[in-house]
């Protein structure tokens, strides 16, 4: 409906500014949270990036209709539920194995170096860098035998959020990994439909799910590298079933994987990341 | 077809002219004999020097700037009126180029930041991390924020954005309207070629030169797009203005 009141000129205006403001969201996120708002209140990383979503999403459904990605039959929810769940398991798994793969690369190299080894241990079983690591710094510092370090924050071992706020993070991740698949395989994948040349479609789809992978480079590239299975499972599922909700479901199961390795603790999901993106 | 070929032709001599030969004789000539002069007539409003040769390089650039322009329309078949805003432009293009400005910051942000991680893996040529702060404001942007800092802002702002949107109205009303007869997808891809160029010929390094680069890379095929599905350069100006203001506001 909304597309339809647009004058053409409009609309092509609001479907460039779409595609450019689904690509630049996890920019607007960062800079709403350590530059427009800080001055005035203090945001988390991830509240800043659902109130960059929920803004993107808002503009994108007035040119592109938002309602298409949702349309489907009962048939189709529920093999939607079941290709989510499936594809959700795997990628986690993908994800795991591509981190623990890319850490006994630099375990093998650390090694030499005299680091610490519980907290590169700490660091497998969570998939953490050890910059992260570093920056929490209680538990590394101990177990280098330098004592016990002034307050720095929650470290990775801690688990001493409360059950509320980790319920509340749950839903933070959850609502996040959703709004991020409809952007990326709702939205984004509607304007690649639009090229009117097929090949240009389909690289237009691939440079979606690169970029899926590569805006998460705040956490570090082997991050990156464990989100490309993500964002090629969640876009093979959309185009399987032809609704966005396999691939939200997806995403969520994901991030609460993630919530559940790192007790809830939405300091140490973000902190390791905004120290590789300080480096 | 011929015609095509020879305005080409014109803007790519002008455009090398301009880069070449003006402003280098400018930097040279203009700007050192008339730094003296400035100094001892605001004797009593003291800057150092750096920055008054600064605010004269930029000066003169935006004159130079708005002379190609000129000597561009003279030359190819375009003409000055084509490029007028409308009698009745629509606010609302005005509004939604505004909004584009800002989306076009966002992204081209982003490519700055995975560029800068991607140098960061390679040591060898990559800066350290804090010094690409200093190489961010360092080439044309230190010439902006240099003359937004001295000069009074009623006269600082127009400047600069007469600067930016000429830019855009050579650019985009004058090159892309010159290509268009080899056809859209070449013409914007050209465009978009000479507009990087235009914001790195010149430069010292290819540091100085990423982050400009990177927004023309963005600007170049969206504005380009725009540019032929909607022939108003207008809206496409306040962009540029845009994202330019925000850049300067945001990466200080």
């Amino acid at each position: 409906m909304t597309a339809r009141i647009l004058t053409p000129e409009s609309h092509a205006y609001g479907l460039a500014i779409a595609v450019v403001l689904c690509l630049g969201v996890y920019t607007m996120s960062t800079l709403v949270q350590s530059q427009w708002l800080a001055p005035w209140r203090r945001i988390h990383f991830w509240q800043a990036h659902l109130g960059s979503l929920s803004l993107v999403i808002l503009w994108c459904s007035l040119v592109v209709d938002p309602t298409a990605m949702f349309r489907m039959t009962s048939g189709t929810a529920l093999l939607s539920l079941a290709v989510g769940i499936l594809l959700g398991v795997v990628s986690t798994k993908v994800d795991r194995a591509v981190v623990r793969y890319a850490r006994r690369g630099e375990t093998a190299k650390r090694r030499g170096r005299n680091q610490p080894q519980r907290a590169i241990q700490v660091a497998h079983a969570r998939g953490w860098t050890l910059r992260g690591l570093r920056t929490v710094g209680a538990s590394v510092r101990m177990a280098a035998g330098h004592g016990p370090a002034p307050h720095v924050g929650r470290s990775a071992l801690s688990t001493s959020a409360s059950p509320s706020k980790r319920q509340s993070t749950l839903w933070l991740l959850i609502l996040v990994g959703g709004f991020e698949e409809i952007i990326f395989r709702g939205f984004l994948v509607q304007l690649c439909f639009m090229i009117p040349w097929p090949a240009w479609t389909a690289a237009a789809l691939v440079g979606t799910v690169v970029f899926f992978g590569v805006a998460h480079v705040q956490f570090g590239w082997i991050h990156v590298a464990g989100k490309l299975p993500l964002g090629t499972l969640a876009l093979a599922s959309v185009l399987l079933v032809n609704v966005v909700l396999p691939a939200i479901i997806i995403h969520a199961f994901f991030n609460w994987s993630v919530w559940r390795d790192t007790d809830g603790d939405i300091e140490t999901i973000f902190r390791s990341g905004r120290v590789a993106a300080r480096q | 077809m011929s015609r095509v070929v020879i305005d080409l032709v014109v803007v790519i001599a002008a455009l090398v002219v301009y880069y070449k030969v003006l402003l280098v004789a400018m930097r040279r000539r203009l700007v050192p004999a008339t730094v003296p002069f400035l100094l001892r007539r605001f004797r009593r409003v003291r800057h150092p020097v750096d920055d008054v040769e600064n605010i004269t390089t930029f000066g003169y650039s935006v004159v130079l700037q708005v002379a190609l322009l000129g000597a561009l329309a003279a030359l190819t078949t375009v003409e000055l009126r084509q490029l007028r805003p409308a009698a009745e432009q629509p606010l609302v293009l005005l509004l939604l180029g505004a909004v584009l400005g800002f989306g076009e910051m966002l992204l081209a942000a982003f490519l700055g930041l995975v560029a800068i991680r991607v140098s960061a893996a390679f040591p060898h040529i990559g800066n350290p991390l804090a010094h690409w702060q200093v190489t961010m404001n360092s080439g044309w942007m230190r010439l902006f924020k240099t003359t937004i800092k001295v000069l009074p802002l009623p006269a600082a702002i127009p400047l600069v954005t007469l600067y930016v949107g000429v830019e855009e109205l050579i650019i985009r009303g004058i090159v892309l309207s010159v290509l268009l007869p080899l056809g859209q997808i070449s013409a914007v891809l050209l465009s978009t070629a000479i507009f990087v160029g235009y914001q790195v010929f010149n430069l010292p390094s290819w540091r100085v030169g990423l982050f400009p680069a990177l927004g023309a890379l963005v600007m170049g095929p969206v504005h380009g797009v725009l540019y032929v599905l909607v022939p108003d350069v207008w809206p496409l100006v306040v962009a540029h203005v845009t994202f330019f203001t925000i850049v300067a506001l945001t990466f200080r």
